[in-house]
């Protein structure tokens, strides 16, 4: 699938701006602070329905606006165009084909993937990071995905305050099962399926890693749940649903106590993490910038590579900013197994890091103070 | 606001605070209404007045009803034996608009839910309880299929069936009359964890 058209209107520091791409290679070049990420935002936007930079939709709309827009045409078998409207003082709507849908039904019109200098962070940051990177992904190709993720954290909030209120009051210890057992069934199907997604994102990524690091790496994306403790050398052989669900039921009970103390749930896959292994070591505590970045472009790479498996098309790919942070040998890797597939959306301050063939076949768009020529 | 007329924009006030009704809404309202004969108006106003206070909740299923007993509590015909717990008086609405429920009610007036500080105390469990005598053979549990009404309906459970009573839960599944295809992921999948041998 590719972006034909994309057209922004009060979106940050965009006025008015229609913008026609190019089904492969698509740059845009600008100095910073021109509107190159806003508008990788913007595509992503429709992608997800909503930003990864702010959980506040009215910090989309242009200062001097009171309602932002974003149209998108999107080609796939038939082409369906997805709009997106914020507005300062009613909700959010969002348009498939000219019909208003729910978020659920107008996430997965567009598959996108991100990679911006924050990727880094799949390594570097919290664990909470790396399931936010998990979740999206597996949301875009699986719609009940985000139905069972978003009951299970009204659970999860449900429950914690529950185990505050307990902390006073015993009495209300005895409404605690009819929580745990949304919390063990919906927290089970989430595990399930990123136990799937991942372990075909860790051969995939394994792959390209390999191809990279020309066979001198071995890169490992290693899922841990919550019970392993963030420990990717633990052994589980069973990860069948009734398997999980007895674990998760006995661990819940031996930490109920904890958990009154403590006025929060402490075991679920909101405490999952996912560990990068290269050579066996742990990316994240000994690995080096170098080596972090690679991973996480390898596995990247994979979700692009699992999308198409899952969906039959390649998503668009977007890399805001990187190739400068990228050595000769990995732009030329990166940009060759993009190169025709995919439409690749490319922000960057300077074209030094691509050469003349590279160069031919792509469009070139300018970016300053929120123009695009 | 203080483009209007003191009382018009009270009215305006007084509508915005009704659900679904926004400030453009509320005005548009307004000047509907001002718009209308007297006579209208005074019929619309007395009709919420009387609505309000010659509607009580029914002493034994707590729907609301203009006499106490309900029409459905002291109707003979229907089946004292079969009760169905919902949340709201709008669940019974939209159960008898069904026709094929010929038991009776219990409205729960809401459901479980911590974060709102609503616990089984603030629902009408106590008097669902009380209510179960030796004649009544099933309670269907037909709270809402979303957290808060499946831990109602969890809580439910465990608290009647040790009185032996038998325990149902309303079926999730496939909207009857539509095509496979149109019907949305997540009702399908959970339409197929619910399947059931022919």
């Amino acid at each position: 699938m590719w972006i034909k058209t994309i057209r922004l209107e009060n979106f940050r520091n965009y006025k008015s701006q229609t913008v026609e791409l190019n089904p492969g290679l698509n740059i845009f070049v600008g100095n910073n602070a021109q509107g190159k990420t806003n508008l990788l935002e913007a595509m992503y936007v429709l992608a997800l329905s909503k930003s990864y930079r702010t959980t506040r939709d009215v910090e989309l709309i242009h200062h001097n606006a009171s309602t932002a827009k974003v149209y998108g045409r999107i080609q796939r078998l038939a082409d369906v165009d997805l709009d997106l409207n914020v507005s300062r003082t009613s909700p959010k709507k969002l348009l498939v084909n000219n019909k208003t849908v729910t978020a659920n039904s107008f996430v997965g019109n567009l598959h996108a993937v991100l990679f911006t200098p924050d990727s880094l962070q799949l390594v570097k940051g919290s664990p909470g990071d790396r399931r936010r990177f998990l979740d999206i992904q597996i949301c875009q190709i699986d719609p009940v995905y985000r139905n069972t993720l978003l009951k299970y954290e009204r659970v999860v909030r449900q429950r914690n305050r529950l185990l505050k209120e307990a902390f006073e009051n015993r009495r209300i210890l005895s409404q605690l099962p009819v929580w745990n057992r949304q919390l063990i069934e919906l927290g089970t199907k989430i595990m399930v399926r990123r136990y799937r997604v991942l372990s075909r994102l860790n051969e995939l990524s394994n792959r390209m890693h390999r191809n990279i690091s020309n066979s001198v790496e071995d890169l490992n994306v290693v899922y841990c749940p919550f019970f392993t403790k963030g420990d990717p050398y633990h052994n589980y052989d069973d990860f069948s649903p009734s398997f999980l669900e007895n674990l998760f039921f006995e661990e819940l009970n031996s930490i109920q106590r904890e958990e009154m103390l403590r006025g929060h749930t402490m075991v679920g896959p909101h405490r999952d993490d996912v560990c990068f292994l290269i050579n066996d070591v742990d990316t994240k505590t000994f690995g080096s910038q170098g080596q972090q970045r690679t991973a996480v472009l390898s596995y990247m790479l994979a979700e692009m590579e699992l999308m198409r498996e899952e969906t039959g098309e390649y998503p668009v790919v977007m890399l805001d900013d990187v190739m400068s942070e990228l050595d000769h040998t990995r732009r030329r890797f990166l940009l060759s197994i993009l190169n025709s597939k995919v439409q690749t959306i490319i922000t960057t301050t300077n074209m030094g890091s691509f050469d003349g063939t590279t160069l031919k076949s792509a469009s070139i768009f300018q970016i300053q103070s929120g123009e695009i020529h | 606001m203080s483009r209007y007329p003191k009382p018009m924009a009270r009215l305006i006030e007084e509508l915005t605070r009704l659900p679904g009704i926004g400030p453009k809404t509320a005005q548009r309202l307004s000047f509907f209404l001002i718009g209308l004969p007297r006579s209208d108006v005074h019929s619309i106003a007395e009709a919420i007045v009387e609505a309000k206070e010659r509607t009580r909740l029914c002493s034994q299923c707590f729907h609301l009803t203009e006499e106490d007993p309900c029409p459905i509590c002291s109707d003979p015909k229907r089946d004292h034996t079969f009760l169905c717990v919902v949340e709201q008086p709008r669940d019974v609405i939209a159960l008898e608009r069904t026709r094929s429920f010929n038991g009776i009610y219990h409205v729960l007036h809401g459901a479980i839910s911590p974060l709102e500080g609503v616990g089984p105390e603030e629902l009408k469990i106590k008097e669902l309880v009380a209510r179960l005598g030796p004649d009544v053979k099933e309670v269907l549990l037909a709270t809402d299929p979303n957290v808060e009404g499946e831990a109602t309906a969890m809580y439910l459970a465990r608290l009647l069936k040790p009185i032996g009573v038998r325990v149902t839960r309303m079926a999730h599944g496939m909207p009857v009359g539509s095509d496979l295809e149109y019907v949305d992921e997540v009702t399908l999948s959970k339409a197929l964890e619910g399947r059931r041998e022919l």
